[in-house]
């Protein structure tokens, strides 16, 4: 996996997806150097699929490049990665304090306990890298928020950043990057393998019940 | 209070913007500063009516008028009982 940050300078919604797209294709330049040389910018097509999802296409290759886009003014993240099979997502945010009322409803029990054996002082920071890490899943998967963030269990994933993330109580094997690119912003990709879930389920007792 | 002005309430609350300045044709991914505050918007208009936005239905929300919209018709609206449990 490639990546690249940009800075954009208007904090306009279009400035921002400009800034996004460039940092896209940055790391999608990157990742395509090894097998086709520096490929020209304008050669890299970004599009999205029915559900929003980006790729990039250049000539010469069939593939698509998986690539996944945020933006936390005035920073803009762009992953690539050109291996197939692999589902990637990307996430940037602003530390901030959240309210009771959404940590409530999107962390899991297990995320909770761990993140409360934190500093005080690194909960934020903690919480928001949590928040991330569920966003560039669900990113990953091409679903986004139309899926809740408390069906991603990143518990596992929160003490190493390669573990297991469970989606919907289905183990996921996920490699995770996260950086801190300032004080207060935290960004993070995700590189699920698209054959590694395990259908094993993680709650085996409510089938022992059955 | 009638559901479009509690709606709007909230969004301005939530989000930082000034009610009068909020339109039915406005775009939520423009006035959310980022998904964590598109999220609290979300649960706060859950708790606001007391019933559970299906989470599917997102994909159709894009602007104030639709959250007015879909908060208006989805009294029955099925919960996202998944989610919630």
């Amino acid at each position: 996996m490639t990546t690249a940050l940009t800075r954009c300078t208007g904090g306009s919604p279009q400035a921002l997806h400009e800034a996004g797209e460039a940092a896209a294709r940055a790391a999608v330049r990157e990742a395509l150097k090894p097998s086709l040389g520096m490929v020209p910018t304008r050669d890299i097509v970004i599009a999205k699929d029915m559900l929003g999802k980006p790729s990039a296409y250049v000539p010469g290759r069939a593939a698509p490049i998986a690539i996944s886009i945020s933006h936390a003014f005035p920073f803009a993240l762009g992953i690539a990665e050109t291996r197939l099979g692999v589902r990637l997502g990307a996430d940037i945010e602003r530390v901030r304090e959240f309210t009771p009322l959404v940590l409530n409803a999107f962390l899991t029990p297990a995320e909770r306990a761990l993140i409360a054996q934190e500093l005080c002082e690194r909960r934020p920071a903690a919480y928001t890298r949590c928040w991330s890490i569920k966003e560039a899943v669900l990113k990953a998967l091409g679903v986004g928020l139309r899926t809740h963030p408390r069906h991603i269990d990143t518990a596992d994933a929160l003490a190493s950043d390669d573990g297991w993330i469970a989606i919907k109580g289905v183990r996921c094997e996920a490699s995770i990057r996260t950086w801190r690119v300032r004080e207060d912003v935290v960004a993070v990709a995700v590189v699920l393998r698209q054959n590694s879930v395990s259908w094993v389920p993680t709650d085996l007792t409510r089938y022992a019940a059955a | 209070m009638q559901p479009r002005e509690r709606v709007i309430a909230i969004m301005s609350d939530t989000l930082g913007v000034p009610a009068e300045t909020i339109r039915d044709d406005g775009k939520l991914a423009d006035m959310a500063a980022d998904s964590i505050a598109l999220f609290e918007l979300l649960i706060r208009l859950e708790s606001a009516f007391d019933r559970h936005v299906r989470y599917d239905d997102i994909a159709h929300i894009e602007t104030v008028g639709d959250v007015i919209a879909y908060v208006e018709r989805s009294g029955t609206s099925p919960t996202d009982a998944g989610a919630h449990a």
